[in-house]
């Protein structure tokens, strides 16, 4: 081949360098950075690269890991919860219709407390048509247990991919690490790269429970209506203290590296409108670069989607006093109630005095340009209460020759 | 200090070429040859070779005007990998007054202006080069996305260098081909040639151009419109291997020799673009040729063919080959 993307991690990274990188091969070289040691996923578009980077570092020899084959999602997600379960620190990735075909598996990780590290490309399930580009299709299947952090650029899911593997394994809950599919994972953007010994110090590979044969017994064996309860509130006990564990390793990353993550993010929160932006991944670039120009709304990014930071972003509203919250998601699901990253916020803010809509914005790999966010922020201006439809649809096109109107 | 943030240009590259000539490649080093943050994408969809694509780079020294991951509509510099695409695509679509139309051709200007007005840009330069012919001279083959990078060069010098291109493409490809490039690419600058537009129109780095809600693409159907169960799309919409006339840039095409063919039907069932003609006749179906306004020369067909031995010769000849088109 002519060219060469994995060739920078072919080696040892000795210092920090600049890359140019698409989002899925960054990704395949943080993974690689972290070594695992089984890899196995099913290839599925936008996801590819990052399996296809990470069988390139394997086939070199640099990485030491098994690359396992599998004939689809639902034996990749099998065979990855086993090998972890089996003490392997082990990458899985998927998007869409393979995130649904998993489906099946994915709540057996948090079961057993094994630390998967997943990448998701989001991408748009496939209804009423297929696409195959991005959607925020994990929103709707996030109730498993999994911790998921979002990513806005190339940098950041690069540094998630390595976040991500110290916080599976320092809270033993699997954690899925999710970017825009094309427009993160197939865009090339500049990235600096962190040392191999730095990143393995990060994430150091600790002793923990694991299938063994001294003490043998089955995993996910039956129970009666004895003990299921006592099994689940077991697990939200722990998963209660995911959360600190997240922003220790935000922190401990900081301390490597010198760049500042937090499970929530706040931008110009002292403007003048008392109004904000709330959205996650790609879109905060968006907004960003747009507030250049627009000083009187703010933004809040959210980095950590689950579990989701409650008291956070309630201290966050209420210290900075916001009245209004314009939420941009990338994902409906018809439910006549607020879309999944809405309902999470408003139960999140329940009993808080706040007004918020939610806009469905970029689905199935729209763009989202200034003229969706200048016309939300607009859109938000004379609204000063939570009467009537929460959400609508913003940039599609109603007739041949006439926009969707929001209503609300 | 705000102020001079506000002087700081915005570089805006697109890029067009067809599946496989290096469009994606071109931004990619473009934003790597570039002092500076830079990003680049491609327009995102499902690729197959020859089909028009377009890529995006974006450069600029503030980083907070690159940081949107939103694709480029206002390009100040389009470069067109494939004069071909000038017919198909509107590849002078939201340039900016003053921009550059960079274009591999080996046409005379008169002829490329004239199809560019077709789609009424506004003032733009055209700068041109016969990037083929260099290509095919120093790399053997038409792969021409390093070379309009150095015609780049030459009508925008303050983006970046020839030198910090050269240093990119040695970082991007495998020493042996880089270097291939880095010979071709030397000659470029002074193989371009520029056809300036009126002096009075300055190119502006810093402001916008895009036309509000230009990406959403009014004129197309809307959702009222649509089949309610999304079934019927495919009769409505644009696309689909049917509305591609791959027959206008391919290089070559696949031959019907009916005297060969055994009738096994392998060329039918392969064929990406269902290019293989068949009639019901004699109460089966069978083949009688290629649709050439179709075929891309993949050559699938030719691969699959298992031929027929001639009776006289004995040798064994495929029912399809490959012709060069001219």
């Amino acid at each position: 081949m002519s060219v060469q993307p994995m060739n920078p991690f072919f080696k040892e990274i000795k210092k920090p360098v600049e890359l140019t990188m698409t989002g899925n091969y960054a990704v395949a070289g943080a993974v690689s950075q972290t070594d695992p040691d089984v890899i196995c996923a099913f290839p599925i578009t936008p996801q590819t690269q990052s399996v296809e980077g990470l069988s390139d570092v394997v086939n070199h020899g640099k990485l030491k890991a098994a690359f396992v084959n599998v004939e689809s999602e639902l034996a990749a997600c099998a065979f990855s919860t086993a090998a972890c379960a089996a003490g392997a620190r082990t990458f899985i990735a998927t998007a869409s219709q393979g995130l649904l075909l998993m489906a099946e598996c994915l709540p057996m990780a948090p079961g057993w407390r094994v630390p998967l590290t997943m990448l998701i490309s989001a991408r748009a399930f496939n209804s009423p048509n297929l696409s195959i580009w991005n959607s925020w299709e994990f929103t709707l299947l996030s109730g498993m247990g999994w911790n998921t952090i979002v990513s806005e650029n190339v940098q950041e899911t690069y540094d998630a991919a390595i976040i991500a593997s110290k916080i599976s394994e320092d809270s033993l809950f699997p954690t899925q690490f999710v970017h825009d599919g094309f427009i993160i994972s197939h865009s090339a953007q500049k990235f600096f790269a962190i040392p191999d010994e730095d990143v393995l110090k990060y994430t150091p590979k600790k002793p923990r429970h694991h299938i063994n044969t001294e003490k043998t017994g089955t995993w996910g064996g039956i129970v009666t209506p004895d003990y299921f309860g006592e099994g689940r509130l077991a697990l939200e006990l722990e998963k209660n203290k995911v959360l600190p564990i997240m922003d220790n390793a935000f922190k401990e990353f900081e301390k490597m590296t010198g760049r500042s993550y937090h499970s929530i993010e706040t931008y110009n929160l002292d403007c003048s409108s008392k109004t904000v932006f709330l959205t996650m991944g790609s879109m905060c670039g968006n907004i960003l670069t747009w507030m250049e120009h627009n000083k009187e709304v703010g933004l809040i990014k959210l980095r950590t989607w689950r579990p989701f930071p409650t008291e956070q972003l309630r201290k966050i509203i209420e210290d900075n006093k916001i009245e209004k919250i314009i939420i941009l998601e990338k994902d409906d699901d018809l439910s006549g109630i607020l879309p999944p990253v809405g309902q999470s916020v408003a139960s999140a803010l329940f009993g808080i005095n706040v007004v918020l809509r939610s806009f469905i914005v970029g689905l199935g790999g729209r763009d989202v340009t200034k003229d969706e966010i200048e016309y939300a922020a607009r859109k938000m201006k004379p609204i000063n209460d939570n009467k009537g439809k929460l959400y609508d649809y913003l940039g599609i096109r109603e007739t041949k020759d006439k926009m969707w109107e929001v209503r609300f | 200090m705000a102020e001079n943030k506000e002087n700081i240009p915005k570089y805006l590259v697109r890029f067009h070429g067809r599946g496989g000539q290096g469009a994606v490649t071109a931004a990619q080093l473009c934003s790597m040859a570039f002092d500076g943050p830079a990003t680049c994408m491609p327009t995102f969809g499902a690729e197959r070779m020859g089909s028009p694509v377009a890529s995006f780079a974006r450069m600029s020294k503030d980083y907070s005007k690159v940081r949107t991951n939103e694709q480029v509509y206002s390009p100040q510099y389009s470069c067109i990998l494939d004069d071909t695409l000038l017919e198909d695509v509107d590849c002078t679509a939201g340039i900016v007054p003053g921009g550059y139309l960079i274009v591999n051709t080996c046409k005379p200007y008169e002829e490329i202006r004239e199809i560019i007005e077709k789609n009424n840009p506004p003032e733009i330069n055209v700068a041109l080069i016969d990037a083929t012919t260099i290509a095919l001279e120093f790399l053997g083959r038409n792969i021409t996305n390093t070379l309009i990078l150095g015609a780049l060069v030459k009508v925008a010098p303050q983006i970046f260098t020839l030198d910090e291109l050269i240093t990119a493409i040695g970082e991007q490809f495998n020493p042996k081909i880089a270097q291939k490039n880095m010979d071709a690419i030397k000659t470029v600058p002074d193989a371009t040639k520029i056809y300036p537009c009126d002096d009075k129109v300055k190119i502006s780095f810093e402001k916008d151009y895009k036309k509000e809600w230009s990406h959403i693409g009014l004129g197309k159907l809307g959702a009222a419109e649509l089949d309610k169960a999304g079934v019927w799309f495919t009769d409505v919409i644009d696309g689909g291997s049917n509305r591609v006339n791959t027959g206008s840039w391919g290089v070559s095409y696949a031959s019907f020799h009916p005297e060969y063919c055994i009738q096994c039907g392998n060329c039918v069932f392969i064929c990406p673009d269902l290019c293989i003609e068949r009639e019901f006749r004699d109460n089966k179906w069978q083949i009688i040729g290629v649709d050439t306004f179709h075929c891309k020369g993949c050559e699938n067909c030719v691969e699959v063919c298992p031929g027929k031995k001639d009776k006289e010769t004995g040798k064994k000849h495929k029912a399809l080959t490959m012709v060069m088109k001219c």
